[in-house]
């Protein structure tokens, strides 16, 4: 069982007090160097006469202060593909950090970092064939927007099986996920709309909305009483010092939050949406294809119907192996973006090879290739996720997040732990990934797992192996020991959505 | 420490509850002694009091009393109503009935059309054929058996493969920068990178001819804008010099963001004059020359390159690899500070999934045939002449900068047609000539665009074809273009 985010997350004193303390030294020590600068300072970094700094000083304090110090956690290459094992390219520094050299040495590692939910980066011979059939066929890259001569076969058959696959009349898509959402929320809520974000939506989503015309609300993720009072004093206060009624009030929500690994509870935001008239955005980027069962995202994990959500977004790098992103929903709204939205009408559009890459593995996945392959990977996916997490929270580590979400945060908490964790896994032949602020409030730097299904029991269980070794060095087994029963029970959430 | 707070509270209530007499001796002997300590501390604790007491001040959209009424509100909700999306209507940009062209394979220089058949491309970006190309095939297909298709993270995260790296290096060597950086949409690189170097407190300087993607990213830096008209010197010197009298010694950042070829309309810049403004008023210059590569410079490198100007001149550089090179995504050469700060700050980069192995190892291939070879350079610029010729002897409107392989066919000055009009002209003038076996393309526009461009047809000049098939579809085309424009 491990906690829902939703519930108390309360923090215990000692160990916020000593993360505040290990900030508050790293700043000292920080600000201590910056001084030095000042008396001495260094002529690579001087600013030309007349010019402003390039760079904001808060900005480059945190980076060099801070992030240097650990940058090796990150960026690190591989030069395999990202299935379940990767050989990653070690690396070395001999000026801390501010440049590599290679070593020549790879290190074999078992990748819990990649987002191979159903395990399409192993090249599955069905969809290798198709994928190389089509680069002889069309090229590399059509070279050309969707509205010109870029909307190739495959491409056309993508947003057809798409539609079809995630439950919507019409599909719509872009070269590129992040794009997806900057290129169409502009026009999906134009000018005098509203739109109500959760307070942890994603990048693309913030930049989505704040690049068009609507005004924005913020509610605290989970937090269904507030979003509710937000809409009922939107409607009727209306747009500011006018207090015309806003045209369109638009509810943006993710399906699955990477950071959390928490499964949005989307029947009660249908509710809401359903009571007061407005119209629903999910971003299914990690959860189309990695939770329900046929695939079919959160709609299905949460016996949604897809028509009661009005926007369904996804992309089709987590769980298809390819690139890009989609947006399905009514042909009204679909026809207006494929005329309106920047990336249809000047990006170039999604290589033929990469849609037909996305094409092969929705085939897969739906079983029209005439095989089980899809459903033994939505199956193993939601297996091994369990038992991971049963695992890590056997081990006694704070684990957030839902149990059938591929994505698997265990919190570190203090700053310093993620390089730890990071490099003793590292030395073990494991390959994580941990993230702090700013992706993750202050004290809550974690390390996030993700579960392919292309993971066999064996390398779960020496990966939990390495995560118990290291846990152990780095002390981050908050909860302490656990006994037997409670980690295996299944929780009562579970018995209620399935 | 826990110790010695116990200890001292111990020691104070000891005090407190003691010996009264000692307290009040204590606080009379403070008052007389340092009276003015006392009354600062008196007034800091009356301050606190205060702050503590104030009720938190309520930003009322409504003022209270014009609040409505709880039943009000209620039949408020009751009756709002959300606009649905009705059906699509059109814009002044777009033609009824225009059909999406389906692209179902290539043969050589031509596309093959859905329900059209082979045409010649004289449309797509790929001037040098390296999307078609054996070599840039062979690699891709032999990068796709090893990497697989996408790379499943972003760069952050393992999303790191051998060929970025590779692609990155080469492309620093290329350019003769200290750094580059490449990005997996070539759109929306130009829009991911300025916010993360121009802020609310900043001043941007932009030519209204840069397309959308670009002027996305202008909007969204919320920086102080000024406009001026498309490669108008005058006017951009007249904002530059406005701009550092008016900040003085204390500058903010200062960007000019402009094309080397202009998407819009194929006009080519100045860069010489662009580099001289820019040293001249301390501005910092950013300049997207995604449509020069392949078509200016000795081995294509773009508009640097063909005025011998370093690469290192332009703070921002940024081009493209989904044009010329045959691939997908964009890349960004610079100093250190400037690649550096994009890893951590651009939006584009830190949050996306990073660009599939096999389309970075084609850019590879197609950016190292490129180099070694100036010979298709070199015909692609013959072609463009002959296009000119056949363009000016027909006597249309068309692109002025000689050297630009974008072909923007316009209406005359005089056309008193309206803008619609116009544009299904246009449309139909397509349409004749991909039943004639020629594929070019109407210039499309979003009813967002800031400054939409004219109505134009548009095409694109290609290495692949011979001096007589150009001139044989130059023909062609100015020929359909003049009788449809007569009418």
């Amino acid at each position: 069982m491990s906690k829902d985010f939703s519930e108390d997350n309360h923090i215990p004193f000692w160990i916020s007090f000593t993360t505040y303390l290990g900030y508050g030294v790293l700043m000292l020590m920080g600000y201590i160097r910056e001084m030095f600068r000042q008396v001495f300072p260094s002529k690579k970094r001087s600013t030309e006469k007349g010019y402003a700094p390039l760079l904001r000083d808060f900005d480059d304090f945190y980076t060099r202060r801070l992030y240097y110090r650990i940058r090796d956690c990150w960026n690190r290459p591989i030069n395999t593909r990202p299935a379940a094992h990767i050989g990653v390219m070690e690396r070395t520094s001999d000026d801390y950090n501010i440049t590599f050299k290679m070593t020549g040495k790879t290190i074999p590692c078992i990748n819990l970092s990649s987002y191979n939910y159903l395990g399409f980066a192993e090249n599955p011979p069905y969809v290798l064939d198709a994928v190389k059939n089509s680069i002889k066929k069309f090229g590399v890259a059509s070279c050309s927007p969707k509205s010109e001569f870029g909307y190739t076969a495959p491409l056309r058959k993508l947003e057809q099986l798409t539609a079809e696959f995630v439950g919507k009349e019409s599909a719509l898509v872009i070269g590129m996920g992040f794009a997806t959402n900057s290129t169409t929320l502009p026009l999906i809520a134009g000018k005098g709309s509203l739109i109500i974000s959760d307070n942890l939506n994603h990048a693309s989503l913030v930049a989505g909305s704040r690049g068009g015309a609507a005004r924005i609300k913020v509610f605290q993720h989970n937090n269904f009483r507030q979003l509710e009072n937000i809409v009922k004093k939107s409607i009727w206060e209306g747009q500011p010092r006018t207090h015309t009624p806003w045209s369109r009030i638009l509810i943006i929500v993710e399906g699955i939050y990477s950071m959390e690994g928490e499964i949005i509870n989307l029947s009660e935001i249908v509710a809401i949406k359903k009571k007061y008239g407005c119209l629903l955005f999910v971003d299914e980027a990690h959860s189309i294809g990695a939770i329900g069962k046929t695939g079919r995202g959160v709609c299905e994990y949460r016996n949604v119907d897809p028509k009661d959500v009005d926007v369904l977004m996804g992309t089709y790098t987590k769980s298809f192996g390819s690139i890009g992103g989609y947006v399905a929903a009514s042909k009204e709204l679909i026809d207006m973006l494929r005329a309106n939205t920047g990336g249809s009408l000047y990006a170039t559009s999604l290589a033929p090879a990469t849609a037909q890459q996305a094409v092969s593995a929705l085939e897969v996945i739906m079983g029209r290739d005439g095989s089980n392959l899809g459903k033994k990977a939505i199956s193993n996916i939601a297996e091994n996720a369990r038992f991971f997490r049963a695992g890590l929270v056997k081990l006694g580590l704070t684990v957030y997040g839902d149990d059938a979400s591929p994505v698997i945060p265990a919190l570190l908490y203090n700053p310093a732990k993620m390089p730890a964790f990071s490099r003793e896994c590292m030395k073990r032949g494991l390959a994580v990934v941990v993230v702090g602020y700013p992706a993750t409030p202050l004290i809550e730097s974690r390390v996030r797992f993700c579960i392919s299904a292309g993971h066999t029991r064996e390398d779960l269980v020496t990966a939990l192996e390495i995560v118990k070794e290291v846990s152990e060095i780095v002390m981050i087994r908050y909860e302490g020991d656990i006994p037997d029963e409670s980690a295996t029970k299944k929780s009562a959430k579970e018995k209620k959505t399935q | 420490m826990a110790s010695t707070t116990t200890s001292f509270t111990r020691e104070v209530w000891n005090l407190l509850v003691s010996n009264p007499n000692d307290i009040l001796d204590w606080l009379h002997k403070e008052v007389t002694g340092n009276p003015v300590h006392v009354t600062v501390e008196v007034l800091c604790l009356v301050f606190i009091f205060y702050m503590w007491g104030m009720k938190p001040h309520k930003r009322h959209a409504i003022p209270p009393g014009e609040e409505p009424t709880r039943e009000e509100k209620d039949e408020l909700i009751r009756n709002w109503k959300c606009a649905a999306y009705d059906k699509h209507t059109l814009s002044e940009f777009e033609v009824e009935g225009e059909k999406e062209m389906v692209v179902v394979g290539y043969e050589g220089n031509k596309i093959d059309v859905e329900g059209v058949g082979l045409c010649k491309d004289f449309s797509t970006f790929n001037h040098l054929g390296f999307a078609t190309h054996d070599k840039v095939i062979k690699n891709s297909l032999e990068a796709v058996d090893h990497y697989g298709v996408g790379s499943c993270g972003p760069r952050g995260f393992y999303g790191t493969i051998q060929p970025h790296l590779v692609l990155e290096e080469q492309l620093k060597k290329c350019y003769g920068t200290q750094a580059a950086i490449i990005y997996s949409f070539q759109y929306n690189t130009l829009a991911s990178i300025i916010p993360a170097f121009a802020g609310r407190s900043d001043i941007i300087v932009a030519d209204k001819g840069i397309n959308m993607g670009i002027s996305n990213g202008v909007f969204l830096s919320r920086s102080k804008l000024h406009w001026y008209d498309n490669n108008d010197y005058s006017q951009l010197e007249e904002h530059l010099k406005s701009i550092a009298a008016k900040q003085g010694a204390n500058p903010t950042r200062r960007w000019i963001v402009t094309e080397g070829t202009f998407r819009n309309t194929g006009e080519i810049t100045d860069l010489k004059k662009l580099i001289e403004l820019k040293k001249r008023y301390k501005f910092r210059l950013m300049l997207d020359d995604t449509y020069s590569m392949g078509v200016l410079g000795k081995t294509g490198l773009g508009i640097c390159e063909e005025n011998g100007i370093p690469t290192s001149e332009v703070d921002v550089y940024v081009g493209g690899m989904d044009t010329v090179l045959g691939s997908i995504g964009g890349f960004c050469v610079g100093s250190n500070t400037i690649v550096d700060h994009q890893r951590l700050s651009s939006v584009g980069y830190c949050f996306s999934a990073s660009l599939p192995p096999f389309s970075a190892v084609a850019s590879s291939t197609a950016l190292e045939i490129m180099s070694e070879s100036s010979s298709s350079i070199a015909t692609l610029r013959k072609n463009c002449l002959t296009a000119r010729l056949c363009l000016s002897k027909s006597g249309l409107s068309f692109t002025n900068s000689e050297k630009s392989a974008i072909f923007h066919i316009t209406f005359p000055a005089s056309s008193s047609l309206s803008r619609p009009a116009q544009e299904e002209t246009l449309s139909k003038i397509v349409a004749d000539l991909l039943s004639k076996g020629i594929a070019v393309t109407r210039s499309k526009y979003s009813l967002s665009e800031p400054f939409p461009p004219k109505p134009s047809i548009r095409l694109t000049m290609s290495a692949a074809f011979t001096e007589s098939e150009v001139r044989e579809s130059m023909t062609t085309i100015c020929e359909t273009v003049k009788s449809a424009m007569a009418k």
